[in-house]
């Protein structure tokens, strides 16, 4: 079947399916809302009209979805290549995300119903026909996908996108879920003074809470606990693990916990008077914290196991951990300086500007507030794993400073000041020559360019200090590395300084193999100048595969094939 | 002491400079008492009306309005109320500043610059800054406010 056809059958496959399953839904419905809703006589020709369209679309989806998806069908029993190939893998699979979706939402509503005491006046018909009816189209093609088993890598691939977005949406759903029953529950706890009227915990808003964690926490375990278990050779998990649910988790416990920091300080200096109301907040910044801190440490530890399994990423996941935490500490501790900045800068301004009519005493405490709370969650991050990095740089050598992760932080953050500070220049070169050419250099050129000058002061020395850092990488070879090889060190101790001495030496990790005859009792102990040597040959080797021999007698380099 | 460890710590002495700075500033700022304009002019007039929305106080500030004309420009006390209930529960901060003023026999303009604080993300200026002009008329011997009766410069 030519290309051109096969993208035929399927998007016609596609489009019959939408019109059979729309049939379906509609028929559905209209079952429901003639049985549990009871339906008046006066509505009798709402139900004419939907039963005439409802069959309508079945008895002309039906068939023409047989004919296009049994053709597809057929098509696939006769050429087994047509099982992997990535259309049908992207047809299968996009139908599975949209009718999990639908099925999912859907079920949210009837949970919400069924927890308010099966009321008719709530029931939702519609709701009740899209989560059969996308139940149903999910299920069946899961299966078929299932079945034919994902051949090829593209099949594989896109398997796994469909298991990681349901998996990190269930879990999105199931953690909000939690934060606002929690919050729900702490605003409708009877210790807040001055409520004159004060509404049940057990309403709408909390059974659909309630529903989400149900609904989540079902499509979360379903699609991370079973699904995705095992696959640990996937990418898609690391971006799952570091992307997602760590940096996530990470940002989520942050945020709130910046916000219940501010908010206390905030009140300490005098701010938000009405004290009752003014904590509720600690109804969702709690849990949220809470929440937040489970996820990051739960599949930060899951990363790390299953990083031990895989030895090319014992180091790597650590490594990316560290440096994902540090870029978040840096980001809140360079916010938390400019705003800070701003309160020195902005007094300047107003000792010059003309007469301030307004000042409530809580403009300065608030700008006070926001930057210490972010400066006082900031500070300990970036130091600690920034001081993590540094030691890793210490231990590992060439291997750090070669690493890819180290680079993207590097030079990301340059990458981010230079742009920063060549926006913040513009504005203050431009304020100050338009202030000078139109003869109005007053004041006003100032306030246009205080954010500019905020920003410029702190992007200075974090571009100094990151530049630094790169200059030194740079300075040692960390971009001149040879191309990696497979290096394989025989030996009689596997402890050997020797093979940390070739970890920094190439900047990358060399295998050790222990020699299983007897060990002479003083081995020949190798000089610096006997490794380096020994390190110049591995690199200028023509071999991918390396051995290198360091047993009694005068070392040697040998390529080898496995 | 390798040069970037000096370099962290000449950093951190400077913030802990700008963080000390700061909080004088917060201190003696906080407790700075605002000149309290004439009353009975339009600069007056528009302090006493952006104290009253600062404290909350809605019936004070519509005092300060011009009741407007027009069957579409109806503007009662608890229509001009239930507008500002955006503007009650914001957590912001703000303050006022007059740049200038001028009086033409019964109709005045102040033009006035408000600044809005707003915690928020790290790569937006947490400052907002209005430029408002207040159109004002004098009715008898007070100054009322023509325009702009909301506030929307709050948000």
């Amino acid at each position: 079947m030519s290309t051109v056809r096969h993208v035929f059958f399927y998007i016609l496959a596609l489009i019959t399916l939408g019109i059979l399953a729309a049939g379906v839904v509609n028929l559905l419905s209209l079952s429901f809302d003639t049985i549990i809703s009871n339906f008046t006589l006066a509505k009798v020709g709402d139900i004419r009209g939907q039963l005439s369209l409802g069959i309508a679309m079945i008895i002309i989806g039906c068939p023409l979805w047989l004919l296009f998806w049994g053709t597809i069908q057929r098509q696939a029993g006769r050429s087994s290549d047509e099982y992997g190939s990535a259309l049908r893998a992207f047809f299968l699979n996009f139908v599975i995300i949209v009718s999990a979706f639908s099925a999912l939402f859907a079920l949210d509503g009837l949970v919400v119903w069924l927890m308010g005491g099966l009321q008719p006046d709530e029931f939702s018909p519609s709701g009740a026909a899209i989560f059969i009816t996308a139940g149903a189209i999910w299920y069946y093609h899961w299966q078929l996908s299932r079945a034919e088993g994902h051949p090829t890598a593209i099949a594989k691939t896109l398997w796994r996108w469909y298991v990681y977005i349901l998996a990190a949406a269930g879990l999105v759903w199931l953690t909000s879920g939690i934060v606002q029953t929690v919050n729900a529950a702490f605003v409708a706890l009877p210790i807040w003074q001055g409520d004159i009227v004060r509404s049940s915990f057990w309403n709408s808003g909390s059974r659909s809470s309630l529903s989400w964690i149900l609904v989540g926490g079902v499509a979360w375990a379903f699609h991370w606990l079973y699904m995705a278990r095992g696959d640990l050779n996937s990418s898609l998990r690391q971006v799952y693990f570091y992307l997602f649910a760590i940096l996530g988790g990470a940002i989520t416990g942050l945020v709130a916990l910046t916000q219940t920091i501010y908010k206390v300080i905030y009140w300490s200096f005098g701010g938000g008077r009405d004290i009752n109301a003014y904590y509720q907040f600690l109804g969702w910044s709690l849990p949220a914290i809470l929440v937040a801190a489970f996820i990051w440490f739960y599949h930060l530890r899951m990363a790390e196991e299953e990083a031990l399994q895989i030895k090319d990423r014992r180091l790597s996941a650590r490594r990316v951990h560290y440096y994902l935490m540090a870029f978040l500490g840096i980001g809140a501790l360079v916010s938390g300086l400019i705003v800070l900045l701003g309160i020195p800068l902005d007094a300047i301004v107003r000792s010059i500007r003309p007469e301030t009519v307004i000042a409530g005493p809580e403009w300065w405490t608030n700008q006070l507030s926001w930057s210490l709370s972010l400066l006082v969650v900031s500070i300990p991050i970036w130091l600690y794993y920034w001081s993590r990095v540094i030691n890793m740089v210490q231990a590992e050598g060439m291997l750090e400073r070669a690493a890819r992760s180290r680079r993207i932080y590097l030079f990301g953050i340059i990458g981010v000041a230079v742009v920063t500070l060549a926006a913040d220049l513009v504005n203050v070169v431009y304020q100050i020559l338009n202030g000078l050419l139109t003869a109005n250099f007053g004041i006003d050129v100032l306030v246009n360019m205080k954010w500019s000058l905020q920003t410029v002061f702190i992007a200075v020395p974090v571009l100094l200090y990151h530049f630094s850092a790169v200059r030194k990488d740079l300075k040692l070879g960390s971009e001149k590395a040879a191309p990696r090889k497979n290096v394989m060190v025989l030996l009689y101790d596997k402890n050997s300084p020797a093979l940390s001495f070739f970890d920094n030496k190439l900047g990358y990790k060399v295998r050790a193999a222990q020699y299983a005859g007897e060990a002479p009792d003083n081995p020949t102990q190798r000089s610096d100048e006997e490794l380096e040597r020994l390190a110049d040959e591995i690199n200028s080797s023509v071999a991918s595969d390396v051995m290198v021999i360091l047993l009694e007698g005068e070392a040697r380099v040998l390529p080898y094939k496995d | 002491m390798s040069s970037s460890s000096r370099f962290l710590l000449g950093f951190g002495i400077l913030i802990l400079a700008i963080v000390a700075i700061s909080v004088i500033i917060a201190v003696i700022g906080s407790n700075q008492p605002v000149k309290i304009l004439p009353e009975n002019s339009p600069e007056g007039t528009v302090q006493r009306f952006l104290t009253a929305v600062r404290d909350r106080d809605y019936t004070k500030a519509y005092d300060f309005l011009a009741p407007q004309a027009g069957t579409d420009k109806t503007n009662t006390l608890d229509q001009w109320v239930s507008s500002t209930q955006n503007s009650r529960n914001s957590t912001s901060s703000w303050t006022a500043s007059i740049v200038k003023s001028t009086v033409n026999d019964d109709n005045a303009s102040v033009d006035v610059v408000i600044e809005v604080f707003r915690p928020n993300g790290p790569l937006n200026d947490p400052v907002s800054s209005n430029n408002v002009t207040f159109l004002l008329q004098k009715a008898g011997d007070v100054w009322l406010i023509q325009q702009p009766i909301d506030l929307w410069w709050l948000y």
